[in-house]
């Protein structure tokens, strides 16, 4: 039985003039070791996706279908029984360093709470002194140089890169068996994201936690991930192994995608543009939703919706690829 | 400091100024001081002559000044007694009632300014709406009055005016506080009357602020809420009510604390109103008093130290300020 298990998840936001849906059917199976790179241009839901499965959508969001985690469908749980399945369960980081800690507090403490909830749980007693040298030694684990002094300081004395390390210590901490990662480097930069990025890796091999990587940029989820989840328009577009979607795209958009990034020290050439932006919810295209922007599309992609269809080994919603 | 005190000499210059336009002669000036409507031309001269009443007004001014920075305050037309003793007596009385109001008032506030925001848009929300919108909607002597008739004229539960059973005999003045003096002097029934007199004024100034205070802390917690840290905080697996008192709270109450200095002055000018229909004899009544018989010198004086109560309260917010959040750094 796979670890989490989305089907059909749908989530709608209620707004002064009625409701407007931003994600439409997903299914996802994640299993425990898999890493899943979520790839999707901003709008794309892809952070509500992350949110869904933590259940910390915003009070307007509705969210229908089922989540199933080690069995349990969370979508169904009263609100008050979320908790137990967070943190230790399942742990988030949020996509912005800055805002990420509480101000008013010193990451000592932040990280100390966090710690003792896991204990809590285990109905474990410890010693405050053990305490701190276990979030000593996973500040260590995260690379965070002079982490005594560190753990001292409040959130507005660090760096970007710094909160980032914390909050991944936090996280492992928890010791959770799902990792969701909503766009932890984006913030950051060039050269952090890269460390940052090496360091989620090695530690998800590490504690062998699963890892679902939300990213904008295909080329950060190339290298974190070993499945790659294209959304687009609140539907899955393209679903399959990494090297796989990277190597020969199946889909359109993924393949627009593919060709608009630049690489290494090819720059004479004139790069490749996908033409016009991303569906906005409140006004999706009928038929296809890429349909607006799909060099390929024809007749019927304009009529009627294309399902997820099995193709080489993996998901596409395309009807070039629905033999 | 400077600011403080451009503030506090601008303040005295512009009643300085309402003073003279309402007694615009020194003749109008020293007929205040005589008091009764017996008096000779040769009396008023020799007022006119005593107090400086016929020099240009700048001079006047510059006097005033000069004496408010060595302390004197001058003579109360009225009671014929320095100004510094009936503020002395005055003032701490309306601190005392004032204080407690406020500290009422703001916890009000919090309290439901958090319910408010946790449940925002659902029945709790509403119902707090309601409450504030009235209270807040409403005069604050139609609000003393309403609580007056209801608790002590309908409901004969608690005495309608006086800051104290009149029969009883007060205990002796220490600190000029009254609840304190009689704590010091153990006399508990006097202690016990003192705050059954307290109990109405108090409730009339906390009910008609505290809306203030709810709604910046609704705002307050909303913003707070959509916060990231707020997030990671619920993903550590702490419940709704343990984010709200480990993370939500302090954050959403940086904001109270100047709110708070600022609701002072309001509380201060509500006390003004409030003392004079629970005839709860403190420094507002004794203002009120002074403003009906035109005792300008009195009028002068508690401007001014209500003046300097506000900006001390402003001062004090701003030292909490660093206190409650570690980004802010006093110079």
């Amino acid at each position: 039985m796979p670890q989490l298990e989305i089907r059909d998840l749908e989530v709608y936001y209620k707004v002064p003039f009625g409701t407007i849906k931003t994600l439409f059917g997903i299914q996802l199976d994640v299993e425990k070791g898999d890493s899943i790179g979520i790839v999707g241009e901003s709008g794309s839901g892809k952070s509500t996706l992350g949110l869904s499965i933590v259940r910390l959508l915003p009070p307007n969001a509705i969210a229908r279908g089922h989540i199933f985690f080690n069995g349990t469908d969370l979508l169904a749980l009263p609100a008050s029984k979320m908790k137990d399945y967070r943190g230790t369960g399942i742990f988030m980081i949020m996509q912005d360093p800055f805002n990420s800690l509480n101000p008013v507090k010193k990451v000592r403490e932040q990280l100390i709470e966090a710690l003792r909830i896991k204990y809590l749980r285990r109905n474990e007693r410890v010693p405050e002194e053990s305490l701190y040298d276990e979030v000593l030694k996973k500040l260590k684990d995260v690379k965070l140089p002079d982490p005594e002094t560190i753990m001292d300081r409040y959130p507005h004395q660090l760096s970007g890169g710094q909160i980032q390390r914390i909050v991944i210590a936090m996280g492992l901490l928890l010791e959770p068996s799902i990792l969701i990662a909503d766009e932890p480097t984006s913030a950051l930069d060039v050269s952090v994201q890269a460390q940052i990025i090496a360091l989620i890796k090695e530690l998800q091999d590490k504690y062998k936690m699963s890892l679902l990587f939300i990213t904008h940029d295909l080329s950060v989820a190339y290298a974190v991930s070993e499945k790659l989840l294209i959304l687009y328009g609140g539907r899955i577009l393209e679903f399959g192994n990494t090297e796989d979607v990277m190597n020969s795209p199946a889909h359109p958009y993924t393949e627009g995608l593919l060709k608009s990034f630049p690489r290494g020290n090819y720059r004479d050439g004139k790069l490749y543009t996908l033409q016009g932006a991303p569906p906005l919810f409140t006004d999706l295209p009928n038929g296809c939703v890429f349909n607006p922007r799909c060099p390929y599309a024809f007749d019927r992609c304009y009529q009627e919706e294309p399902g997820l269809y099995d193709y080489m080994g993996r998901k596409v919603r395309c009807f070039l690829r629905h033999e | 400091m400077v600011n403080a005190v451009i503030t506090l000499i601008m303040l005295v210059f512009i009643v300085f100024l309402l003073v003279h336009i309402i007694l615009p002669t020194p003749q109008a000036m020293a007929k205040v001081y005589i008091g009764g409507t017996h008096f000779t031309q040769a009396e008023i001269n020799a007022i006119i002559e005593q107090y400086g009443l016929n020099k240009p007004l700048y001079v006047q001014f510059l006097n005033y000044l000069i004496n408010v920075f060595h302390g004197n305050f001058g003579i109360d037309t009225l009671y014929k007694v320095p100004v510094m003793y009936l503020l002395g007596k005055f003032i701490p009385i309306t601190l005392e009632f004032v204080i407690i109001a406020i500290i009422l008032q703001v916890l009000l506030g919090i309290f439901t300014g958090s319910v408010a925001g946790m449940w925002r848009n659902r029945v709790p929300d509403w119902v707090i709406k309601a409450l504030y919108l009235i209270t807040w909607a409403m005069p604050v002597f139609l609000l003393a009055t309403l609580l007056q008739f209801a608790f002590a004229y309908y409901a004969k539960v608690l005495p309608p005016f006086n800051i104290a059973n009149p029969l009883m005999i007060p205990p002796k003045t220490i600190t000029g506080f009254p609840l304190i003096d009689a704590a010091i002097e153990g006399d508990w029934p006097y202690f016990d009357s003192l705050l059954q007199h307290m109990v109405l004024p108090v409730l009339a100034i906390a009910f008609a602020g505290f809306g203030i205070t709810t709604r910046i802390m609704r705002a307050s917690t909303i913003d707070v809420l959509d916060k990231d840290y707020v997030k990671l905080s619920y993903m550590k697996g702490l419940s709704s009510w343990q984010v709200f008192r480990k993370t939500v709270l302090r954050n959403s109450l940086i904001p109270i604390i100047t709110l708070t200095a600022l609701t002072f002055g309001f509380a201060i000018a509500g006390a003004v109103v409030i003392e004079e229909i629970f005839i709860y004899k403190g420094m507002g009544f004794y203002l009120y008093q002074s403003t009906v018989s035109l005792d300008y010198v009195a009028i002068l004086s508690t401007t001014l130290i209500v003046g300097i109560s506000v900006i001390i309260a402003n001062f004090i917010a701003d030292i909490l300020y660093a206190v409650v959040d570690p980004r802010v750094r006093l110079e």
